[in-house]
C-alpha cells in the first residue's frame, strides 16, 4: 500500500475539515518527516537543520494552542517501527488536542500563528496529520 | 445557524486563499504495510535498545468480522474483539507501570495521503522496554492478546522516545 507525506492539506481535505461536526474535541496525530536543511519560503539564509526549524515552530505553537484552548499531549523522536513496514519512516510524532475543529481553524487563521508556521514549512519535508476522536479505544 | 454560516465563510475564504498560494506536495509515494506481529529483526532491535521510557503509537486497522486463531465461533466484529483486548490490557499495562495515555477513532486524514486509512489509534507509555517485554510474556496478557489477533487486520506500531524532541 502507498503513503505520501504532504506539507499542507489539499482543497478536498480542507473542504472535508469544514464539513460536519465542528464543535467536539479532536486529537491531531502528526507523523513528521523533516528536511535535512531548513529552507525558508521567503528565501532567508539559514544554517538550521529541518528539525531545528520545526522545533522553533513547535515551541511557538504551544502558545498559539493555549490561546484557542488546545494543548500538546506529547511529542517525541521516532526510534523504530516495531510492527509493520514503512519505506520512509517518519522522524517524529506529535499529538495535539483541540477543543474543536473550529478552534484549530481559529489558530491557523491567526496572524501570529502564520508567522510561526514559516518555521514549520521551512523544516518539514512532509507529514501525515490524522484527525482523531478520543474515546474508548 | 445563519450567523454560524457567515462566520464559517469568513473563516474559510482567507484560508483557502492562503492554501491556494501554498499548496505543496513535496514527497513521492512510499510503500507501507500493516502487520500483526513483529518480524525477527524488529524483535532483535527492540531487545537491543536502551532502557528509557518509551511511547508506543498504534495505528490500527480492524477486520470486518473477528476471527479467532483457535477457531471458536463468534459474532463479534473485529473492532469489538479488539475492544475486549483494550479493556483487559489496561490492567496488564498497570501491572508493569505502563498506561494508555490516549486513544480513539480515526476520523479522516487532514494532511497527506494513505491508500487505506487506519480505523483507530492508541498511545501507551511504558517505563522501559523491559516493562513491555514483561507484559508481553505474562500468560494473562497472552490470553487477552487472542482478542487482539482476532480483531486486528494489521497495524503500524511506532516506537517513540520522549527525549530528543521535547517541546
Amino acid at each position: 500500500m502507498e503513503v505520501k507525506n504532504h506539507r499542507r492539506p489539499s482543497k478536498e481535505q480542507m473542504a472535508g475539515f469544514l464539513e460536519g461536526d465542528n464543535e467536539t474535541p479532536i486529537a491531531m496525530v502528526n507523523l513528521l518527516k523533516f528536511k535535512q536543511n531548513a529552507e525558508y519560503e521567503d528565501g532567508r539564509d539559514s544554517d538550521l537543520s529541518g528539525r531545528d526549524a520545526y522545533a522553533i515552530y513547535a515551541f511557538e505553537v504551544a502558545e498559539h494552542l493555549k490561546k484557542v484552548g488546545g494543548s500538546f499531549v506529547f511529542s517525541g523522536s521516532v526510534s523504530r517501527l516495531m510492527l509493520g513496514e514503512v519505506e520512509d519512516l517518519w522522524d517524529a510524532v506529535a499529538i495535539a488536542r483541540y477543543p474543536s475543529r473550529k478552534a484549530m481553524l481559529e489558530m491557523m487563521m491567526d496572524q501570529a500563528y502564520q508567522e510561526s508556521e514559516k518555521h514549520r514549512a521551512a523544516g518539514l519535508a512532509g507529514q501525515l496529520n490524522i484527525e482523531t476522536k478520543e474515546g474508548e479505544l | 445557524m445563519k450567523k454560524y454560516l457567515v462566520i464559517a465563510v469568513l473563516l474559510i475564504v482567507p484560508f483557502i486563499f492562503f492554501l491556494h498560494n501554498s499548496i505543496s506536495n513535496p514527497s513521492e509515494f512510499a510503500t507501507y504495510k500493516n502487520a500483526q506481529r513483529p518480524n525477527p529483526i524488529q524483535l532483535a532491535g527492540f531487545a537491543l535498545g536502551d532502557d528509557d521510557p518509551i511511547l508506543m503509537v498504534n495505528l490500527l486497522k480492524f477486520k470486518d468480522k473477528a476471527e479467532y486463531e483457535d477457531g471458536r465461533v463468534t459474532s463479534l466484529t473485529g473492532r469489538e474483539a479488539y475492544e475486549i483486548y483494550v479493556t483487559e490490557t489496561r490492567e496488564h499495562l498497570a501491572n508493569v507501570g505502563a498506561e494508555l495515555i490516549l486513544g480513539g477513532e480515526v476520523s479522516r486524514l487532514f494532511v497527506g495521503e494513505v491508500e487505506e486509512l487506519w480505523d483507530a489509534f492508541g498511545v501507551a507509555r511504558y517505563p522501559s522496554r523491559k516493562a513491555m517485554i514483561a507484559m508481553a510474556r505474562n500468560p494473562a496478557y497472552i490470553e487477552s492478546e487472542k482478542h487482539r489477533a482476532a480483531g486486528l487486520a494489521g497495524q503500524l506500531l511506532i516506537e517513540v522516545s520522549e527525549q530528543g524532541f521535547g517541546f
